[in-house]
């Protein structure tokens, strides 16, 4: 059929419809007024009683279906869960294959996936060779279907196909859709493969939703190789804020001892308030003695959030000597602010001074007396 | 004489055409909803099946979070609902209970069950609260804290928990009511993947007649007495139907007070739940939502399906009128106090779409329909309307009430599948029948007496009587 045809055909579709549609209103337009209501009430009515009817023989018709195939399941996963058991517990040097039905392959991929997770080792391994011979078929789902179900391929293949089937799981990490995105992401994010870090770091921006802690969780993953380039982007100011925070963050998780120093240009610049305070807390956690000076320098700090976290850090890396600071802090407005200063001067080992302030009438004995729970117990 | 009977017949037939308007918005409100509804949770689904709950916890980095459990005269289930609290499956949560100056033994049995201990612990916000009496920490289970505070009702207990909670995000939540394992990684979520999320809700289901074993439901069921039997259906309709609905169109108005997770310092910033309305859930979510567009400041509410939080529903008319009376006068001081929102194009879709529902035909809703059966009556015994016009508009409603009700109960076919029995799901097929024959009347009946009770005025929670959980014997006692 040729365009001018189909033109034809269409046209022609159209009036028919119209007719249609003039024949209906034409034939309400005759009618009285309360006559008219009541007809399309009438119609009303038929169209729902049809269309609840329709509902219920399909919500029948889902049950048995989702019924015979949960059964349908539940008994190839019995026969399946024997046979992997009997492979798993054999003593043969090469694992045999399985031979499934090529309408079951989903599933049993699926089920295979299901599976290893509760493995490790050997046994994983023999779970990644049994899915192999049907692994390809996943990979090529990896780029049609619904962003969800490629997220949940991204997943299966990292699981039983890594690192096989690492190039469409690169390929997915390029893509535009959020969820398939961020799976890819996860995956790459492996400690062996520390070389994605430049892969991932471009796409972080991307990532602008996602919590912090997500992001930086996910970068740490990587571990202790990935540092230098965490610390080049942490000190790269034409990053955005969010990606040196998951840096610096990732950098804390991962111990590495040279981010203090990283830490200390990021603050000495005064960044972005929560940057600093992540910065603050690297500083905390690795800090030395040496950052003290910059440290009493940021308990004053105008914001809350640099405040808390300086206390904090001052805690880890401070002496007894810095009790003084502490006590100002008590007295901050912020309760948060007064609450780390609490627990700083336990942490300088100034318990003492935190029982006189618990046993007395100072507005914040209470904070002392909670620290010192937390420290001695009930 | 003749006047007075012209402009008698005018007033019925206007108001009839109200009524008729109301019945049709109503209506297509429900369809819209339902539609959107749809489409999230056959999104919702896929998207689960694509998440690895377990890995989410081990590798996301998921928030530290307190569980508020707010108690008043909870002697019944109180025990048995901490304990389910404290078996969740989430890598770092406290547990805040809150007694709220119960007069029964509900505070013995706390001290005595979780082996209760005085404790010191500081408060990190000020937000207006009745006196704490005692703090306490179990000796054994050192995740959970037990705050004993003077009655104030429980807007106030669960501001006094946000002034002890020190985590990022707070669950508020019933005392009585039992959250599923996974409850907490999956109504966190939302916050894992927009960090812009303040709040989200989860979906409350009916516990009667289910049965619990430590901690954990193992059979689930429709329950005996026909008022739970009803609730369920409304409350399949109001969630998978409503609520979701509603998120879809990014304009969710109210997170249920028995299970909600909020970001602690967005609610401390707009000054904690209300103590002067029985709706505090939804003044709290209306206040959020007005805080952040009045600052234009980026932000998220949510509602997320699957995250269930089981509660015990009334079974007497008496205790459900009471129930259904406070919710109305709840919705009606929530919407008066921020009538401002109304048809406010700053409020965006929540000001021009969202708040005219809930105010049009949610609040002044029964106060159309109930007189609208009336007048209708009179207007058919005046002869203005037939009575076949009459009975085919009453035909519509009501199939199209069975059409939507069993619309959810397909929405919950399609996804959760909670109710495994074959025989609940033809009951839920015929409740979406008969309820339509008393329950929805009396229904309305008590949403007119919430409506009146806020107009006078009227303060308080009614008395809600618990009978327990029904528990399986302990197989590992044995």
């Amino acid at each position: 059929m040729n365009s001018e045809q189909f033109v034809k055909y269409l046209k022609q579709f159209l009036a028919f419809l119209k007719g249609l549609g003039d024949e209906f209103f034409s034939y309400f337009e005759k009618l009285p007024r309360l006559e008219m209501a009541l007809q399309i009430l009438i119609l009303t009515v038929v169209f729902l009683f049809v269309l609840t009817v329709i509902i219920a023989v399909g919500v029948v018709l889902l049950r048995m279906k989702n019924n015979l195939i949960s059964k349908k399941y539940s008994r190839l996963e019995k026969s399946w869960e024997g046979q992997i058991m009997e492979i798993l517990s054999s003593d043969e040097g090469e694992t045999p294959s399985m031979i499934i039905k090529r309408k079951d392959i989903s599933f049993f991929v699926q089920y295979l996936y299901r599976f290893a997770s509760r493995l490790r080792g050997q046994e994983l391994q023999i779970i990644k060779d049994l899915a192999q011979p049907y692994l390809a078929s996943i990979a090529k789902k990896l780029k049609r279907g619904y962003p969800e179900l490629r997220a949940r391929n991204i997943n299966i293949l990292a699981t039983l196909g890594f690192p096989e089937f690492i190039d469409p799981i690169i390929l997915a990490l390029q893509e535009d859709v959020p969820i398939v995105k961020m799976a890819a992401a996860r995956i790459l994010a492996h400690a062996d493969y520390p070389e994605h870090i430049d892969l991932i770091l471009p796409e972080l921006s991307h990532f602008d939703e996602w919590s912090m802690n997500f992001l930086s969780s996910m970068l740490s993953e990587m571990g202790p190789p990935i540092a230098p380039r965490l610390r080049e982007e942490l000190l790269n100011r034409e990053a955005s804020v969010r990606v040196r925070i998951a840096a610096a963050e990732a950098l804390r998780h991962i111990g590495d001892l040279a981010a203090p120093d990283a830490a200390v240009k990021v603050l000495e610049a005064g960044d972005d308030p929560e940057l600093s305070a992540t910065c603050l807390k690297i500083l905390r956690d690795m800090g030395t003695h040496r950052h003290r000076p910059l440290l009493l320098d940021l308990v004053v700090s105008p914001e809350e959030i640099i405040r808390i976290h300086a206390l904090s850090a001052l805690g880890s890396v401070g002496l007894e000597s810095d009790a003084s600071i502490m006590l100002k802090g008590l007295d901050d407005p912020s309760s948060w602010v007064a609450l780390q200063a609490a627990r700083a001067l336990h942490q300088i080992k100034s318990t003492q001074l935190l029982e006189e302030i618990a046993a007395s009438d100072h507005f914040r004995a209470s904070i002392a007396q909670q620290i010192l729970t937390e420290v001695n117990g009930l | 004489m003749t006047i007075f009977v012209r402009l008698l017949e005018i007033l019925l037939e206007s108001f009839n055409y109200v009524v008729l308007a109301y019945f049709l918005l109503l209506n297509f409100f429900y369809l819209l909803t339902t539609i959107f509804a749809f489409f999230s949770l056959r999104s919702y689904a896929r998207r689960m099946e694509a998440v690895d709950l377990q890995s989410l916890m081990a590798k996301a980095g998921v928030p530290p979070v307190t569980l508020f459990a707010p108690a008043y005269n909870e002697e019944a289930t109180c025990v048995e609902s901490i304990r389910a609290l404290l078996a969740l499956n989430y890598p770092e949560y406290e547990v805040l209970v809150i007694n709220d100056g119960s007069k029964d033994s509900t505070m013995e049995q706390l001290i005595n069950a979780f082996e209760l201990k005085p404790a010191a612990r500081y408060k990190v916000a000020d937000i207006d609260a009745a006196a704490v009496r005692g703090i306490y920490r179990s000796e054994y289970q050192p995740n959970l804290w037990v705050i004993d505070k003077e009655n104030g009702g429980k807007a106030d207990a669960l501001n006094v928990g946000i002034n002890y909670c020190r985590t990022p995000l707070f669950c508020a939540m019933d005392a009585d009511s039992i959250l599923e394992r996974d409850a907490l990684i999956r109504i966190v979520r939302p916050f894992l993947e927009d960090a812009h999320t303040v709040a989200a809700g989860g979906i409350i289901r009916i516990v009667n007649d289910c049965t619990l074993q430590r901690g954990t439901l193992t059979k689930i069921r429709l329950p005996k007495n026909i008022w739970a039997k009803f609730q369920v259906l409304e409350y399949l309709r109001a969630f998978l139907s409503g609520r979701m609905g509603w998120s879809a169109l990014n304009a969710t108005l109210i997170i249920s007070g028995a299970f909600g997770m909020f970001k602690r310092s967005a609610v401390v910033a707009v000054g904690g739940y209300a103590h002067d309305t029985v709706g505090e859930d939804m003044e709290l979510v209306v206040k959020l939502h007005r805080y952040h567009l009045e600052r234009k400041l980026p932000y998220t509410i949510s509602f997320v399906p699957d995250p269930v939080a089981w509660t015990e529903c009334p079974e007497s008319t008496k205790i459900l009128g009471r129930q259904r009376d406070r919710w109305q006068r709840g919705l009606f001081e929530v919407l008066s106090r921020h009538r401002v929102m109304l048809f406010n194009p700053k409020y965006g879709r929540i000001g021009m779409f969202a708040f005219p529902y809930f105010y049009f035909l949610e609040m002044l809703g029964p106060a159309i329909e109930m007189p609208g059966y009336i007048t209708f009556l009179i207007a058919v015994i005046w002869g203005s309307i037939s009575y076949t016009y009459m009975a085919a508009f009453f035909v519509v409603a009501f199939v199209f009430g069975v059409t939507l009700s069993l619309f959810s109960v397909a929405l919950e076919e399609l996804t959760f599948r909670r109710y495994p029995r074959t025989r609940d799901l033809f009951q839920l097929f015929f409740l979406a029948i008969i309820e339509n024959f008393g329950y929805r009347q009396l229904t309305i009946y008590w949403r007119i007496h919430g409506f009146i009770s806020a107009l006078r005025k009227v303060e308080g929670w009614g008395k809600m009587e618990r009978k327990g959980f029904a528990t399986a014997p302990d197989e590992s006692s044995k």
